[in-house]
């Protein structure tokens, strides 16, 4: 039985057309499919992906090591981190002014890094502590801790640009995506073929876009024609 | 290929969509059609209201509709209607509605996507002109068949002894079993009022129906559903305004008037009873809204989640108040009045609208 906290496992995956994909554990497990088959301890040898063409598992696996990595670069431990090192930075810079060591230590005293210390160090910034180089290090520090919006924005990017393909391509990752129970995939997915279908402007836009021919009788056209005249 | 894609996926896809663009979408082909009908998406909260407007005099069978996703007006036919109607109330997807041509108070629902209609029953005690008001009881997330009551305050019926006296009895309807009750007596003085001073709308807020009156001077009456019982609000500047709606907004009732010649402003009700100034309307906005002119006159108000609107006639446009940050911001937009639909000049009349979510599934209430 593999144990959960095993990233340096590395797993077989096999596509459709018999090309054999070499993934780490971590990575692979963003699949609900596939780590039902790990914790079931049936991951020995191969996993064989019979509806996945390898075309479509190259792809699904960069969507799923560019979450594993996007989780791991963002996680609270890197900013305690960056935290200590401020922390030190700024003692070391020589601050025999009674008051800042004060401040220092108040704010040495907060031990979480959210909203909290940014006002901190806003507060310790405008307590009259006009070496320039320290209000840089603060500046820094706060620059540092804002990066987390701008990391989202960029994955939320990368994921448009992902999801930015043809249309057969679109509905390979769709269902891989479905059939291999990754959620975070199969939502993005869903909403740029949402996105598609937003862009056409009518019905024979949307048949043309999709390759999808109408069957229905010409009276259930007429009907459903009169159900969405308002449209124009 | 994608005409065969499961249901499950392709339901989720569908409750991405917009009205419009769904509409498109469930008529591609018979798969998606089905799917579209089996699974009624449940209209997740990003989705936006439509304003629908109709003539106040109603001339021809159609209401038009503004699409707040692509800006533009849709005309939907009303030819499915056995009589001209009012709008009275938006109740989510549905809209509450009264037919015109009976002084009889009727009341009916109404979805004018599906093209469905059904008139509520008959009051226990009939009467003409009361007060309505809406309650719905699962707020939230709109769906096709809501819970919702409906009371009905004053009016006038017929004395035993002939002609008309004032009713002071209150009625309510409940959805789920169909039926009106009566649930009591009101002040005599209060029933003339929601009578002769009232227009059909009421807001609900906290417990309590509130109701504009409008004789000389503008106030607001309010009754306390949980204890039976009525009060009477003042209103800022109530003999001075030349319109005044009460809006719901952020949990708040929300007052909207203006005068002759000035800004048109929003107060709030807070603790206490008391009017706070909110916000008022910007100048250019209310000048191009009024054309030039100074007076305010026939402006109405309307309001859902996250929006208030003015608004007079079908080209005069609209000033909208939008929420753009969650509770935090809110800015002012234009939006364009209905002049064209398909090439066909449509009448400068004058009109009442109510907000309401498009939904394209027919509901079992007005089967």
């Amino acid at each position: 039985m593999s144990s959960s906290n095993n990233s340096g496992k590395v797993l077989k995956l096999k596509s459709k057309d018999n090309q054999i994909f070499e993934v780490e554990e971590s990575v692979a497990i963003q699949s609900e499919l596939i780590k039902n088959v790990v914790e079931a301890g049936c991951d020995i040898g191969v996993i064989p992906l019979l509806t996945v063409h390898s075309k479509t598992l190259r792809n699904v696996i960069e969507w799923c090591q560019k979450h594993v990595d996007y989780v791991e670069e963002n996680d609270s431990g890197s900013n305690e981190e960056e935290i200590k090192n401020w922390e030190s930075e700024i003692c070391e810079e020589g601050n025999n002014n009674g008051s800042d060591d004060e401040e220092t230590k108040n704010w040495e005293s907060e031990e979480n890094n959210n909203g909290s210390d940014e006002e901190e160090a806003k507060n310790w910034e405008s307590e009259g502590n006009n070496d320039g180089s320290n209000k840089e290090e603060v500046e820094n520090w706060e620059w540092e801790e804002n990066n987390d919006g701008s990391d989202e924005e960029e994955l939320e990017n990368w994921e448009s640009k992902f999801v930015d393909v043809d249309k057969d391509s679109l509905y390979a990752l769709l269902l891989a995506a479905d059939y291999l129970s990754i959620d975070s995939l199969l939502e993005r997915v869903i909403k740029q073929v949402a996105d598609v279908i937003k862009q056409c402007r009518s019905v024979e836009e949307v048949r043309q876009t999709f390759g999808i021919k109408s069957d229905f009788t010409p009276e259930e056209e007429e009907e459903i024609r009169e159900e969405i005249s308002w449209i124009d | 290929m994608w005409s065969t894609l499961p249901f499950d996926i392709l339901a989720k896809v569908f409750s991405f969509l917009s009205p419009d663009s769904l509409a498109c979408a469930r008529s591609a082909c018979r798969q998606w059609h089905t799917c579209a009908r089996t699974y009624p998406s449940t209209l997740p909260q990003h989705h936006q209201s439509w304003f629908l407007a109709l003539p106040t005099r109603n001339r021809g069978q159609c209401c038009y509709v503004h699409n707040p996703v692509v800006d533009n007006w849709h005309m939907l036919s009303l030819d499915f209607l056995p009589d001209p109607i009012r709008p009275v109330a938006s109740i989510g997807t549905l809209i509450l509605v009264r037919p015109t041509n009976c002084t009889i108070l009727q009341l009916a629902l109404c979805n004018p996507f599906t093209r469905q209609f059904k008139y509520l029953p008959m009051l226990n005690i009939t009467r003409t002109n009361p007060a309505v008001g809406v309650v719905i009881l699962e707020p939230g997330q709109p769906g096709p068949n809501p819970h919702f009551r409906v009371y009905v305050a004053g009016g006038m019926s017929e004395a035993s002894r002939g002609g008309a006296t004032y009713e002071a009895t209150l009625e309510m309807y409940d959805s789920m079993d169909d039926a009106w009750h009566i649930m009591g007596f009101m002040p005599v003085e209060f029933a003339v009022r929601l009578t002769v001073w009232t227009p059909n709308e009421s807001v609900y807020s906290d417990g309590v129906l509130y109701w504009m009156t409008s004789a000389r001077a503008y106030s607001v009456m309010g009754f306390h559903l949980g204890s039976n019982t009525w009060r009477e609000l003042s209103v800022p500047m109530a003999d001075r305004l030349e319109f005044a709606a009460l809006l719901w907004r952020n949990g708040r009732l929300t007052l909207v008037g203006g005068t002759c010649g000035e800004d048109a402003c929003i107060w709030e009700l807070r603790k206490g009873d008391s009017w706070g100034l909110i916000e008022k309307v910007p100048i250019e906005l209310g000048i191009k809204f009024l054309g030039g002119k100074r007076s305010w006159g026939t402006t109405k108000c309307g309001a859902t989640e996250g929006a208030i609107c003015l608004y007079r006639e079908f080209g005069s446009g609209m000033v909208v108040w939008r929420e753009i940050e969650e509770k935090v911001r809110w800015e002012w937009f234009w939006v364009e009045g209905c002049h064209f639909i398909r090439d066909k000049q449509v009448q400068n009349l004058q009109i009442k609208g109510v907000f309401l979510y498009p939904n394209l599934a027919p509901s079992c209430l007005l089967s």
